[in-house]
């Protein structure tokens, strides 16, 4: 691929639990463990997985609200958690983020001028009739009516208060914006309007979106290519269509499997896999596959023992190509999901 | 499609509102339905659509903060099996035995944040035992020992070690299956569950619902089950009542809705959830704006500011009327009215 705008490698995020008298560390949770992935320009990646799987943690590690305990976040070729405080801010206008819940997210004593041109006001960037100005014109892309710049969030739906943070976060021109689940706590009818929103802003200012799922029918929906999580791994790295038709990690199948279909004839499509509740000890993973003890593939001796590798088709492009976590991922024959079109 | 000719427990034209500071809220304005011995109703909705309310109503758990102004709540338990008559719960004495009885004995509820709903400072076996004694009069040995039994039934590993587990020492999905054990206590004939798999992962949720499935089965209990999600509808219903802004707008038996929606919100909202294996990669249809404040409810059809069917003079004046298409179908729709019986 081209020159990728954003790589992640080797990315581990530790949190302390216990600490001894001393004050040193005794016990940390592993919240992500070696995570490599790399952005192409435009593109739409998708980080799906269960909740706990260090997905909302690598995001904000992405963009620099979390600090990483080793590995490298590179920007445009520069490593970014290499970078003083100081040296890292101008960057922070190119990685932006958009939070889950559009409610607790937005100030609500300040009135959307206040919070959509809250950037451009910290930084002297605009002010007088420019920040106006660019401010509504934010507002006009995002669908907001100008005339409400001077109001208050609690005025608004949660529709249009998630188009009040995208707004917040275009507003400086950024390239690459990390969603983190922007539409799982709105309205089924008002999801689709942000989704085609977030769609239509990508084609026009040729944005680069990492999106923070759990959902797999809005990833698949949206998505270019998807990284699937457990445990703090990727454990599955593939272009939508292909990890959609043929998983080939037995945790990808096993998530699309639990996916409720709404159509009634496909009731008990066969094939639902459940998943046994026993999550690893994120303060102690275990040796092997981090999935293996939920696992209805897993082999005694093969899956339980070392560290098993994300491992790259051998033809695939080294940077974006498909990739999976599993010792038999050439042996299996997964179930994925036939499309069918409406 | 057979169902006895009674009802287990039947709404008709419930009223529910709250008082707020901007004026009364009608959340539940005129709402009928019926659920069945050993099948499942799902109600499905948006947010505002006064469908956790209407479930709430049933069990009287709205009267502090809000009324049920008008409206009858039958009760055919007691004469389905030969016990008694059918009685209106909204006529109960609100301190009474019978409404204690109904509650959590006849009635069994869960709640979608499964750890908000339990008691933080005691043991999910505490809770458990308590619930038992009340509903089964077992001395506390004997409910233990029951407790253990359902915590096994409801799929929790290693229960005689759990059951002195506080909620906080369990998983989301481990506390909601104790919720479950709870209201399954007393062996109801109903359970209403109000939207218990929404905070949950997918492959929680679907062990939850297949749990849900598998017990209805086996106790031949009827389910009201709350929802705003189409996939779990179409994966666990009998029959559908789609709700909006405070009234059932539809209808339908599942595989009916699904095949043949009627109303335009329905098919709007059908249209606009994208679909695994449909909609990769492309522009979604929407239903333009956003759900209306149940305080400025808009006149006529409620859904008309949105509808793109929408009759200018008929939909924005006159409230629409209820046709009956037959074998439990209904819309709420002048599109319909030279169709079926209208009410």
């Amino acid at each position: 691929m081209t020159d990728p705008i954003l790589e992640v490698r080797d990315l581990h995020v530790r949190f302390p639990v216990r600490r001894n008298l001393l004050g040193r560390t005794t016990v940390e949770n592993h919240a992500v463990s070696g995570v490599d992935l790399a952005l192409a320009p435009g593109e739409t990646m998708a980080l799906v997985g269960e909740s706990g799987c260090g997905k909302t943690t690598l995001g904000s590690t992405i963009v620099g609200a979390q600090r990483a305990t080793s590995g490298e976040v590179v920007y445009d070729g520069l490593s970014l958690t290499a970078m003083s405080e100081r040296r890292r801010a101008p960057y922070r206008r190119q990685i932006r983020m958009v939070f889950q819940d559009p409610f607790s997210s937005l100030n609500p004593r300040f009135t959307l001028r206040q919070i959509i041109g809250d950037p451009l006001i910290a930084t002297g960037e605009a002010r007088g009739s420019e920040l106006e100005d660019r401010i509504a014109e934010m507002m006009r892309r995002v669908g907001l009516s100008p005339d409400y710049m001077d109001r208050y969030p609690h005025a608004f739906s949660g529709g249009q208060r998630q188009r009040v943070n995208i707004a917040r976060a275009l507003i400086v021109n950024p390239r690459l914006v990390v969603a983190d689940e922007p539409v799982s706590a709105l309205d089924v009818s008002v999801r689709a309007q942000i989704l085609n929103l977030l769609r239509e802003l990508q084609a026009e200012l040729g944005l680069t979106y990492l999106f923070i799922s759990h959902d797999l029918s809005v990833v698949e929906n949206l998505a270019d290519r998807v990284a699937v999580m457990y445990f703090g791994r990727i454990v599955e790295l593939a272009d939508t269509a292909s990890l959609y038709e043929r998983p080939r990690h037995p945790y990808t199948e096993a998530l699309m499997s639990a996916v409720p279909i709404p159509d009634p004839a496909l009731k008990g499509r066969g094939g639902r896999i459940l998943l046994p509740d026993e999550l690893p000890d994120p303060a102690d993973p275990p040796p092997g596959c981090a999935f293996a003890r939920r696992c209805r593939h897993a082999e005694a001796g093969r899956c339980d023992t070392g560290e098993i590798p994300l491992e790259r088709d051998a033809a695939a492009d080294p940077l974006t190509g498909r990739a999976v976590r599993c010792v038999r991922r050439d042996e299996l024959d997964l179930q994925g999901i036939a499309v069918t079109p409406s | 499609m057979e169902r006895p000719l009674q009802p287990l427990l039947e709404i008709s034209g419930l009223h529910t509102g709250f008082d707020t500071y901007d004026g009364r809220v009608r959340a539940v304005d005129g709402v009928d339905l019926a659920v069945h011995a050993g099948r499942t109703l799902c109600v499905v909705g948006e947010s505002g659509c006064g469908k956790s309310v209407t479930a709430r109503s049933i069990l009287r758990l709205v009267e502090d903060a809000g009324s049920i102004d008008a409206g009858a709540i039958t009760w055919h338990g007691d004469a389905n099996d030969g016990t008694g008559e059918p009685f209106d719960i909204l006529s109960l004495d609100p301190r009474g035995k019978r409404l204690q009885r109904l509650r959590g004995g006849d009635i069994g509820m869960i709640f979608q944040e499964p750890a908000a709903s339990l008691l933080p400072l005691r043991t999910i076996g505490a809770q458990l035992v308590e619930t038992l004694r009340i509903h089964t009069g077992l001395d506390k040995k004997a409910a233990r020992a029951r407790a253990v039994e359902l915590l096994d039934a409801v799929g929790i590993p290693d229960p005689k070690r759990r059951i002195d587990a506080y909620p906080f020492q369990l998983s989301g999905g481990m506390c909601q299956r104790a919720m479950i054990a709870i209201a399954l206590c007393a062996n109801p004939s109903l359970l209403i569950a109000d939207e218990p798999t929404t905070a949950l992962d997918v492959t929680t949720q679907a062990r939850i619902l297949d749990l849900i499935r598998s017990l209805q089965a086996e106790h031949h209990m009827a389910v009201m089950f709350i929802t705003h999600d189409l996939g779990v509808v179409a994966e666990l219903a009998d029959e559908v009542a789609v709700m909006y802004l405070g009234r059932v707008v539809e209808r339908a038996p599942v595989d009916e809705l699904f095949a043949d929606p009627k109303h335009p919100y329905t098919k709007a909202l059908l249209a606009s959830v994208p679909v695994l294996g449909r909609d990769r990669g492309r522009d979604l249809p929407t239903i333009p704006g956003a759900v209306p404040s149940p305080l400025h409810r808009p006149s006529g059809c409620s859904f008309h500011p949105r509808c793109a069917a929408a009759v200018a003079g008929r939909c924005d004046t006159d409230a629409p009327p209820e046709v009956d298409f037959g074998g439990g179908r209904t819309a709420e729709c002048v599109l319909y009215e030279t169709e079926g019986a209208s009410t």
